[in-house]
């Protein structure tokens, strides 16, 4: 970046700050690659006509017709009215597909739907090789709720055990309180100032590094009943059957035929009708969620305003939080009317963590309620609880809208079909509990501390409890092809959980050999600073 | 730009606010989702609201209209996506994890995304429009119904917290262990 624009924006700055000139050295770097950081956005000029043409297709309803008629392909009312007879067709065959118990299936049951049992290590390897990803990384840390609490069900048998913590890992960042008192660091370490002589004056000051233990002092592991199965879902190729039963049709002036070896991948279909929804198909994925048409959801007195106040008015109120039960029968009498199979998953839950952060705060009046309940179904293969890394139900997810009293989002359908393969299964109990208490399968959080021993480092231990058994989803990537896997796990909860506290509430560890062979060389890398090198202060000093 | 729109905006001058704000407010959209697909609708969706807006409402300037749909359409989306996440949180569920593809620009973007994360939602609103959308302070102000003293004040205490905040980004600066990406 050149140095006229880095002056620019130093310039400006310092017009009405005129104390930042003395972070000159340090800004001078950190704007370039704050500047440097900024990602690819992939804007282009085919972006803006498909934004335009999107936007047209909800414009065109209105008095609208100057912007994308232009772009409009003429054939487009023909395609529009055909769409209906198309999307007449995509429904009943999808319907069929996605929900084979549905009272408006066209035949039998789909033969494959169920557990399939395959030969043992049939998915191929579970550890990075497959390259690895869980289904939560990118959750907020400390969304576990009370709902996280262990089941008596899936629990293996106990024997009392305690063990003391080995390893400990860190806070992501180191936070900072700007109070003199904590002035920690040496005044010439860094280059804040302008000069050198400004530079010793500089202080910096930094909150301990608060490294997080966890011990084990549930009771003891009898892993003679854990699940040695692996499962993974099996998608259907529909897209090929619905896109052959389409191919004979003319779209004015197309004729589909034309096209070899049609593949269709997503289809949406919309409610017109206030508070339509809209059921998006992925053939892909083998899979459909449905959204609110938001077109149909609009707010007319909300959508016009123009400034905070406004906006404020339509805010959720403490008051319009409805309790569980009645979000539940809301979401029960939804799925239901759809026929969907809600056996197939487990207990409802509503997520309430927001709950505490709520009494956390001390600026209750203006807490952002959501508005929003979440309900979650988690989903059940050979009746074991599907969960997310995090150790948090995952499966069918309904959304309650509160305002509107309705449900305007639920996700993701999938047949229930799947293959069963087993795989070799961790039996030493004190391994497992190791694992646990370095923190799991769930913590990927940076690895900083200092080996100087100059800045404070604050160790706290966390307590967990008896685990569950459960199922973890996840997926492998090989060969540019992905499968979604569930396999069996232990998960430990988080007990006493300090308000400070944002990591999960849930410590995962897997049971298959293959991701724990691969948790241990990920805690092996941490611990050399693999991942992310510890720093020692007084080398940057020197 | 048209700078003005009165209840009786015809088609061609929304065309023109289109063609003339598609690029910032799809970078701003994603910049603060960081996931293109959501970026292309939420800008689609902060259009088609700003139309019908257009329609009914007299909008003395339009562009920071934009801006002020766009900053309620994220936080639609992500009050839809998580409804129980506190609003200051909203960038952690952004995937960041595929920005950066470029290996040797993983570790630095991340502590650098990493420092923007601590940041409140509306800091680093000041810091993407200043820094990624390369907008002036002035119309910055504009778009944030802000002077623009202070919000050259709010610029200045954001990159001192990400200085104070994210100490380890100025020890790897100076030590040059983070690289010119």
């Amino acid at each position: 970046m050149n140095t006229k624009k880095i002056n620019q924006y130093l310039e400006e700055l310092y017009q009405f700050d005129p104390s930042l000139k003395k972070h000159e050295q340090i800004l001078r770097q950190l704007i370039p690659q704050l500047i440097a950081a900024k990602p690819d956005s992939g804007f282009n000029p085919e972006l803006i006509q498909k934004i335009k043409s999107h936007l047209e297709q909800s414009l065109k309803k209105t008095n609208y017709k100057s912007m994308t008629k232009k772009i409009v392909p003429f054939w487009q009312p023909v395609l529009t009215w055909s769409a209906g007879v198309i999307a007449m067709l995509f429904l009943a065959l999808t319907i069929y597909q996605i929900f084979p118990d549905n009272q408006a299936q066209i035949a039998n049951k789909n033969p494959e739907t169920g557990v399939k049992k395959v030969v043992a290590s049939a998915f191929g390897p579970l550890n990075s090789q497959g390259n690895v990803v869980t289904s939560d990384t990118r959750m907020i840390g400390g969304l576990g709720s009370a709902n996280n609490s262990p089941s008596a069900q899936n629990a293996p048998e106990l024997k009392e055990v305690s063990v003391t913590a080995s390893d400990s890992l860190a806070t992501p960042l180191m936070t900072v309180n700007t109070t003199e008192e904590n002035d920690l660091m040496p005044t010439n370490i860094i280059g804040m100032g302008g000069g050198e002589t400004e530079l010793r004056n500089e202080k910096i000051m930094i909150m301990p590094i608060i490294n997080y233990s966890f011990k084990y002092q549930g009771e003891p592991l009898d892993l003679s009943q854990v699940s040695k199965t692996v499962y993974r879902r099996i998608k259907n190729q529909n897209g090929f059957a619905i896109a052959n039963l389409l191919s004979g049709l003319e779209i004015d002036p197309i004729k589909l035929n034309s096209f070899s070896n049609l593949k269709a991948t997503y289809i949406s279909l919309a409610e017109d009708k206030p508070f339509g929804l809209t059921a998006s198909f992925d053939f892909n994925d083998d899979s459909v969620s449905i959204y609110s048409n938001w077109e149909k959801w609009a707010n007319p007195e909300r959508d016009k305003c123009q400034d905070e106040a406004c906006w404020s008015r339509f805010r959720t109120k403490y008051e319009d939080i409805p309790e569980d039960s009645v979000a539940i029968q809301a979401t029960n009498d939804f799925l239901t009317n759809l026929g969907v199979d809600i056996s197939r998953y487990g207990e409802a839950k509503v997520n309430n963590s927001w709950r505490r952060w709520y009494e956390q705060t001390t600026d209750k009046a203006n807490y952002y309620f959501p508005e929003i309940v979440n309900v979650v179904y988690p989903l059940l293969i050979d009746g074991q609880e599907v969960n997310n890394s995090a150790g948090e139900p995952d499966g069918l997810l309904v959304n309650y809208n509160i305002l509107e009293k309705r449900v305007s989002d639920a996700s993701t359908f999938t047949p229930y079909n799947y293959e069963a393969s087993e795989y070799e299964a961790e039996t030493s109990a004190d391994r497992l509990i190791n694992l646990a208490e370095a923190g799991g399968w769930n913590q990927f959080s940076y690895h900083l501390y200092d080996s100087s021993g100059e800045v404070e480092v604050e160790n706290r231990e966390l307590i967990l409890g008896t685990p569950r058994q459960g199922l973890i989803r996840f997926w492998t990537y090989q060969n540019n092809a992905s499968q979604e896997l569930f396999a069996p796990a232990l998960i430990f909860p988080v007990l006493d959980v300090p308000a400070d506290y944002y990591g999960s509430t849930n410590i995962i560890v897997p049971l298959t050999q293959d991701l724990i062979k691969e948790l241990e060389e990920r805690n092996t890398q941490y611990s050399q600073g693999g991942v992310i090198s510890p720093i020692s202060i007084s080398s940057v000093m020197r | 730009m048209a700078s003005n729109f009165n209840s009786t905006i015809n088609a061609a001058a929304f065309d023109r606010l289109y063609e003339e704000n598609i690029e910032a407010i799809y970078n701003f959209l994603f910049y603060k989702t960081l996931n293109r697909e959501t970026a292309a609708d939420l800008a689609q969706e902060v259009f088609l609201k700003a139309w019908r807006g257009l329609k009914k409402n007299n909008v003395e300037n339009p562009k920071a209209w934009l801006y002020t749909i766009s900053r309620h359409a994220i936080a639609d989306y992500y009050k839809r996506l998580k409804p129980q996440a506190n609003i200051d949180d909203f960038w952690d569920l952004a995937d960041s994890v595929n920005l950066l593809e470029k290996l040797d620009q993983k570790m630095a973007g991340e502590k650098i995304i990493h420092a923007l994360k601590k940041l409140s939602s509306s800091d680093r609103d000041l810091l993407i429009m200043r820094f990624w959308l390369d907008l002036p302070f002035a119309e910055i102000a504009t778009h944030l119904e802000k002077n623009e003293g202070a919000v050259k004040m709010a610029c200045s205490r954001a990159l001192k917290k990400i200085q104070t905040e994210a100490p380890f980004i100025c020890f790897l600066l100076l030590a040059g262990q983070i690289s010119n990406l």
